[in-house]
């Protein structure tokens, strides 16, 4: 009996294996057709399902949106008739957290593009649903602080972008998150923008607020 | 024994405070007599009577007063800030109109008849928007969204409900932004945006309370505010 072990463990190991192959095999069309469509406004709310699905077990799917997602999030946000693609572009690279994005999220930071939403509230504008790219960066979190940071620091920018910097940081909701938004406060000049991260930090009761 | 008589017995039940609303079922037992324990009178006669349906109730469950106001000043015991939001341009009540948005500020309130900790309090916001943006000078394009039943909060943010107190306060600033997508100016547009705040009991659920109001704005002439409503109940959105 202690022989069949090993042989049971190598049958098994080599089913595994040749099953692992035939799926990469067979994922790798699959995913540069899904990628494909992710480019074509007819097709890309589909595909960007089924990527999302797909990249969030399939390392080799990740990688690929890696590569892909930067340059389709720029490219896009130039044509308005590519919306579609622009926003499940931005919306798959926050919700898988790919860190490759960050810098074409910040440099589309500035001016907000929203989401064709009309209408809004307290909370959904609190939320940034209505601003992806924002939104996406919440998601990225932890990379994306030190980029944010930058934008929230930038003195010469607009003050609406700097608040919505300071609320992207904010609701990341993570420690060091909020050592950004306190970090600010120690050189910050502008009253509007420091009396939004005091009143929001009040959010966040275990940050001190020096 | 030789003989007996037939004493009715009344019996009170006491319910602890606290009980859950539930369906019980009430039996008696007899322990015997004169330190004898139960004998029949005859036949496998079981010391413990059939069951009686109860049902257990609150007699005074928790209650709310639930209003909105939208115009004048906050309260002043209201803490909260519209500063709060980054696109909101006013801290008092009513419309405004601010840089990204044409917003109006509300105010709610509840008084609860226990303690203002034991309530939760959320939103759902139905909506409709229909008109045209800009694409470039001189070409508009035409939009029509509904949304249905979204969550809207409040978050804590925007909510003050105080342990030991019995004042509920929540802020909001609904109203159309008046940018449609990544740069489009609204030409024209009517939206109406109806709201169901409901504030329950954590202990028991299921006591809820709800009230109902509303936003309608019109932007007419390229981009400007021709008329805007707000008011309790619905407006609609067959237009």
């Amino acid at each position: 009996m202690g022989k069949i072990h090993p042989i049971i463990l190598t049958i098994v190991f080599s089913v595994t294996a040749h099953k692992l192959v035939f799926a990469s095999a067979q994922t790798a069309p699959e995913l540069q057709q899904l990628v494909t469509q992710l480019h074509d406004p007819a097709t890309s709310d589909e595909a960007s399902t089924q990527l999302k699905a797909l990249a969030g077990s399939n390392a080799d799917a990740r990688r690929h949106l890696a590569n892909e997602l930067p340059g389709l999030i720029s490219k896009s946000s130039q044509d308005p008739s590519q919306y579609k693609v622009w926003i499940n572009s931005v919306q798959l690279a926050g919700e898988l957290k790919i860190e490759q994005t960050i810098p074409v999220l910040v440099s589309l930071f500035d001016p907000v593009r929203y989401s064709r939403t009309a209408v809004s509230t307290i909370t959904s504008r609190a939320r940034l649903d209505d601003d992806p790219i924002a939104k996406a960066l919440v998601r990225v979190g932890q990379p994306a602080i030190g980029p944010v940071s930058g934008i929230l620091e930038g003195k010469d920018r607009v003050q609406h972008t700097r608040l919505r910097a300071a609320l992207v940081l904010y609701n990341m909701n993570s420690p060091e998150a909020d050592a950004a938004l306190v970090h600010d406060l120690q050189t910050e000049t502008d009253p509007r923008v420091r009396s939004y991260i005091e009143e929001r930090l009040k959010g966040h009761p275990k940050t001190t607020v020096h | 024994m030789l003989g007996y008589n037939d004493s009715q017995i009344v019996a009170s039940v006491t319910v602890p405070s606290g009980t859950p609303d539930e369906d019980v079922s009430v039996s008696v037992t007899s322990n015997g007599y004169n330190g004898n324990g139960f004998v029949s009178g005859g036949g496998a006669v079981s010391p413990t009577g059939p069951g009686v349906q109860a049902s257990v109730r609150s007699g005074s469950r928790p209650t709310v007063n639930i209003s909105i106001r939208w115009s004048g000043g906050k309260s002043p015991d209201n803490s909260k800030l519209f500063g709060s939001d980054l696109d909101s341009c006013s801290e008092s009540l009513g419309q405004h109109t601010c840089p990204n948005g044409w917003f109006w500020n509300i105010e709610g309130k509840g008084i609860v008849s226990d303690d203002a900790a034991n309530w939760t309090v959320a939103q759902t916001a139905t909506s409709r928007a229909k008109g045209y943006y800009t694409v470039s000078p001189g070409v508009v394009q035409s939009f029509d969204d509904l949304t249905t039943n979204t969550p809207d909060g409040p978050e804590s943010d925007f909510l003050q409900k105080p342990s030991g107190q019995t004042t509920i306060y929540w802020i909001d600033g609904p109203g159309p932004r008046k940018t449609y997508g990544a740069s489009g100016p609204i030409y024209e547009m009517t939206s109406v945006e109806n709201f169901t705040t409901t504030f329950c009991t954590l202990v028991p659920t299921g006591n809820c309370f709800s009230i109902k109001w509303y936003l309608k704005a019109v932007v007419r002439n390229g981009g400007i505010l021709d008329n805007t409503s707000i008011g309790l109940g619905a407006a609609s959105t067959d237009f």
